[in-house]
């Protein structure tokens, strides 16, 4: 690894003192409540921030060999990400030229084909079409014309994304400082764990607008108020980490004292680092977020990452991608366990609040909210990225403020 | 293709009809019956056959061999080709079968 990024993951920028001296010279406001209603808002953000993005669509260990793909949605587009014969990572649509199903789903490997299943319509690995069914009955089919569109794929610590757009800045540069953390944990050397039914991505559907998510996963204000486990079992106040605009990791240490909650106290006594993960990182949980809805939580016995994927105005799915160590113990694999049970209770607690929040947001009183400088600031940037990229978030904004100006006259 | 099944029936399979009618029962057999492994069997003697038999008639001898060829490509969908798959698509191409350019033998 570069030494500078070494020097980079020992010098977080984002430490308790900086968070106590961050201070805004005007009071930085949430972005109104309509901003998570507007069918227009949304159109904008599919097109302008997923489908501009890098989007984490899955694992190195998932595509070693030729034929073994992963598939994800970016935006509205379904793709794929597959090795070639060649051994050329590839990324391109899922949706077949023909009459547009998609061609491949979940996680898995091909043969040495990819094959359509509504005509069987078959494309190479590299997505040229290589035959279609009763191909004489195609007058005017010239088959070398047809392929899947390509789109950018990328590889960072293990961890691959796609971008549709050949216009947006490098993966690399919209990681910043998380490349080198990512590099640093030795992600690239876990791999994918694969429930009892085999499946290697767990979703989970949620009755709110995507950004109601995301704000709630990028503050750690509301912790001490909603998650008690949480607090019992990490230091919040203790937060150090790095960002850049559209980046930021974070870790917080663990408790050593043990809780009084009796499943709490077996996980504290199973903390141990994977194989591979830095002596620096004994004792510490991570975070990662990564624009505009990549997460990760980052334990010494498994990561997980938490995908937002918007499926509708008020409707998410969130996929989650878990990585252990190839040569899981029981110690770890009852780690991982538990911290999956305190996680189904602290989602809930966490749905509690979003879905309250969707009711608060559509409320013709609310129009938006003073955000804390101190506890907020990942949400105060996220939601500049949104101004910045989305000119209706501006239109919402001046009509919300108008509406306050009469209500306050 | 009358010119082929003349030929066929020439070579001691019976009439034309009869040839026809056989290889129908073997096909229809297969897509209800068969399995992979099978259909590349077929594939394999029907390359055979185009490659002996249908010489004459160039226009009918490509359209038969791109229709195997084509068949070819999509088999590799369910099994893994062999080198004497290999092989036949090397036939079926000099019989005149027009596969796409990424997927030439």
């Amino acid at each position: 690894m570069d030494p500078r990024n070494v020097a980079d993951i020992a010098s977080p920028t984002n430490t308790p003192e900086s968070r106590a001296s961050q201070k805004a010279s005007a009071p930085t406001r949430s972005l109104p409540g309509v901003a998570y209603t507007d069918p227009v808002l949304y159109e904008q953000e599919l097109t302008e921030v997923f489908e501009r993005a890098w989007i984490l669509v899955g694992h190195i260990s998932e595509l070693s060999e030729p034929g073994q793909y992963v598939t994800a949605n970016v935006g509205r587009e379904p793709i794929l990400v597959i090795r070639g014969h060649d051994g050329e990572l590839r990324a391109m649509s899922n949706v077949c030229r023909h009459r547009a199903s998609t061609v491949l789903e979940g996680t898995g490997r091909t043969r040495s084909v990819m094959r359509c299943p509504y005509h069987a319509w078959t494309y190479e690995l590299d997505g040229q079409l290589a035959a279609a069914p009763s191909g004489q009955g195609f007058a005017h089919l010239d088959r070398d014309q047809v392929a899947l569109p390509q789109f950018r794929v990328g590889v960072a610590g293990g961890l691959v994304f796609c971008c549709l757009d050949d216009s947006q800045m490098s993966l690399e540069e919209m990681l910043g400082p998380v490349g080198p953390y990512l590099e640093w944990l030795n992600i690239a050397g876990l791999t994918v764990h694969r429930g009892d039914d085999q499946r290697a991505r767990w979703t989970e559907d949620f009755d709110e607008n995507w950004k109601i998510l995301a704000d709630n996963y990028l503050e750690d204000y509301h912790v001490p108020v909603a998650h008690p486990s949480l607090v019992r079992l990490v230091d919040v106040r203790k937060t150090i980490g790095d960002n850049n605009e559209w980046s930021e990791w974070s870790r917080v240490p663990y408790r050593t004292r043990p809780s009084r909650d009796p499943r709490e106290r077996e996980y504290q006594s199973l903390l141990r680092r994977m194989p591979g993960m830095p002596e620096e990182f004994e004792g510490w949980m991570g975070h990662v977020c990564i624009w505009p809805t990549t997460f990760m939580e980052i334990y010494p016995h498994h990561i997980d990452t938490w995908q937002l994927e918007p499926t509708g105005l008020f409707t998410t799915r969130a996929t989650t991608m878990t990585m252990v160590h190839p040569d899981e113990d029981d110690q770890a694999k009852r780690a991982r366990e538990l911290m999956r049970e305190l996680n189904v209770d602290i989602m809930s607690q966490d749905v509690d609040i979003t879905t309250r929040v969707q009711r608060g947001v559509q409320a013709p009183s609310y129009h938006s909210g003073i955000l804390n400088d101190e506890q907020e600031f990942s949400v105060i940037r996220f939601q500049q990225r949104l101004r910045e990229l989305l000119p209706r978030v501006a239109e919402l904004e001046a009509t919300a403020t108008g509406e306050r100006s009469v209500a306050s006259s | 293709m009358p010119p082929l099944l003349a030929r066929l029936a020439a070579t001691g399979g019976g009439s034309p009809e009869d040839v026809e009618s056989d290889q129908r029962y073997r096909i229809e057999t297969l897509i209800l019956e068969g399995d992979a492994e099978q259909w590349r069997t077929f594939l394999r003697e029907a390359t055979e056959i185009v490659a002996e038999y249908a010489g004459e008639d160039a226009a009918a001898r490509t359209l038969l061999a791109s229709i195997l060829d084509d068949q070819f490509l999509l088999a590799r969908a369910v099994i893994e080709p062999e080198p004497a798959d290999l092989d036949a698509r090397k036939r079926l191409a000099r019989a005149g079968a027009t596969p796409p350019r990424s997927s030439r033998v």
